[in-house]
């Protein structure tokens, strides 16, 4: 049984249709890249698997049972932490803190909260900023301080948007082996990304979106020789 | 000379306080601006006067009766009149000028539109300094100030507090943090009203109780709020006190009609010199 299954998913705003059919199954313990001109639903794909929004059509499994009507806050206690393309951390809470606000899902004892914290601020590098405001650092760390506050709620499946978007090259180094060090340890990812060189390496699968369809699936050197896949992205 | 002016401005600058940080609670959680305030403000106070004198019950249940039915019924008009239109934040606007009008109106109806007089509890004074202070007024403040406190700790040492600042500075990833942010938003309301509740029999207990005050304290409210800066919840404070002793200053060197003109003065030049107020943000994060 696949770990995510997403079926025929369509959703409208208005007369633009954003996703449309569009199916997709994870496995557990893959790396699944989505990649696809801006506009091609790739993002509200990953709202609806997350509950930000609400199918129009379709159904969306996580382990075989339904979760497309539950609320963002039910499926992170299901196992499923997601990253946004423009960095949301608690600006005015400390670094600390943000850590700590994963409290109300209950994921990690009170008692063992600080010390999971402390352990994954130290694995991306912002030990020595527990104290600061998330709002003082650079882009880099708060896309790393993103990705940490969702690891402490220990999901099983991460849907990560842009990660490496505008950050430094060594940061995206950090965060692809912060990526391979979950994946070892049994998370799964599905990771939106223009950033077409690291996807590729990082991946297993990628799946290409346009106009809100998928066009293309296979392994990162099956779709840099797909045609449709050139149509797409060159409109030629 | 002096002493009388700290004395009076320390009282009304909590009164303030406790008048205003519900207010600035309520649209720091919801990003509703609530016109309505001044009337909850003072239907606090009402309640806690039905209580004694209708229920006949002791006045600490008393102040836990308004609190309980002032925290619910504002959470319940929030939960059903303006979270279904949270977008439109005109349109919630003009729903709580309604709730204003409506409160006012109800409590003539069942009040009467004179003032009333509340029970004096501690009758005695005490000197300090020279200066006779009522020791209802002192105990007032200490309970206003207390409740200040309380809300402090609540924020800033409790996990219900980390909960409701992330939800505050934004939603959207106490969301993806897996914060209940609809049960975090009804409980801050129903925060912001009881502490409403304890300002509402503050000014029962220094001033009286009148469906006219609902607008006053509903101006003075708003001009605290205003120099503090929408959305500071700490600025309330400095802000309360400032305007407190502008408002005690004013009145012995300009004459009584200056008390209500100090609160529009103040308005003017802070939204002409820094219109974000003193400790506000420019702009909301959602």
């Amino acid at each position: 049984m696949s770990l995510l299954k997403v079926e025929n998913a369509t959703k409208r705003f208005g007369g633009n249709v954003a996703v449309n059919s569009m199916s997709l199954e994870v496995n557990e313990g893959e790396i699944v890249g989505i990649i696809g001109p801006n506009g091609s639903g790739k993002t509200t794909l990953l709202n609806l698997i997350n509950g930000i929004i609400q199918l129009d059509s379709g159904a969306i499994y996580l382990r075989g049972k339904p979760i497309h009507n539950k609320k963002p806050h039910q499926l992170v206690r299901l196992g499923i932490g997601r990253t946004f393309q423009i960095t949301r951390v608690f600006r005015e809470l400390t670094v600390l803190e943000n850590m700590l606000s994963t409290v109300e899902t209950g994921k990690s004892g009170k008692n063992n909260l600080v010390e999971n914290a402390l352990k994954l601020l130290e694995l991306v590098g912002l030990s020595d900023k527990l104290d600061a405001r998330a709002g003082t650092l650079s882009g880099g760390q708060q896309k790393l301080l993103e990705l940490a506050r969702t690891l402490m709620l220990n999901p099983t499946l991460l849907l990560l948007d842009e990660p490496f978007a505008g950050v430094h090259p060594k940061i995206v180094m950090k965060l692809s082996e912060l990526i391979l060090d979950m994946r070892k340890k049994g998370k799964t990812f599905l990771i939106i990304s223009h950033d077409i060189h690291t996807i590729s390496w990082l991946s297993d699968r990628l799946v290409v979106m346009n106009e809100g369809r998928k066009v293309a699936e296979g392994s990162p050197e099956q779709i840099k020789q797909d045609r449709e896949v050139v149509r797409a992205y060159l409109g030629v | 000379m002096v002493l009388p002016i700290i004395i009076d401005g320390i009282l009304l600058g909590a009164l303030f306080a406790a008048s205003t940080i519900g207010l600035s609670m309520f649209y720091a959680v919801t990003g509703i601006f609530n016109l309505a305030h001044g009337a909850l403000l003072i239907l606090g106070g009402y309640l806690v006067y039905t209580a004694l004198s209708v229920l006949g019950i002791p006045l600490p249940a008393a102040i836990v009766f308004s609190i309980l039915v002032l925290g619910l019924g504002t959470m319940l008009f929030y939960k059903y009149m303006l979270h279904p239109i949270r977008m439109h934040h005109l349109t919630c606007v003009i729903i709580t000028l309604a709730l204003l009008l409506v409160l006012e109106r109800l409590t003539i109806v069942l009040y009467g539109p004179w003032g009333l007089p509340f029970p004096t509890f501690i009758p005695e004074t005490a000197v300090i300094g020279g200066v006779e202070v009522s020791l209802q007024k002192i105990a007032v403040t200490a309970l206003s100030l207390a409740a200040i406190a309380v809300l402090w700790l609540i924020m800033n040492k409790t996990w219900l507090g980390l909960a409701m600042r992330a939800t505050i500075d934004n939603m959207n990833a106490a969301t993806a943090a897996g914060i209940n942010t609809e049960k975090i938003i009804m409980l801050s309301v129903f925060i912001s009203a009881a502490i409403t509740a304890i300002g509402g029999i503050s000014i029962a207990s220094t001033l009286f109780l009148s469906p006219i005050l609902m607008s006053q304290m509903n101006m003075a409210a708003i001009a605290v709020a205003i120099l503090a800066g929408l959305g500071s919840l700490w600025g309330i404070v400095p802000a309360a006190f400032i305007l407190g002793f502008s408002d005690v200053v004013g009145a012995i060197y300009f004459g009584g009609w200056y008390r209500f003109v100090n609160l529009a003065v103040v308005i003017i030049i802070v939204l002409l010199v820094r219109p974000q107020g003193f400790f506000g943000a420019k702009e909301r994060i959602a």
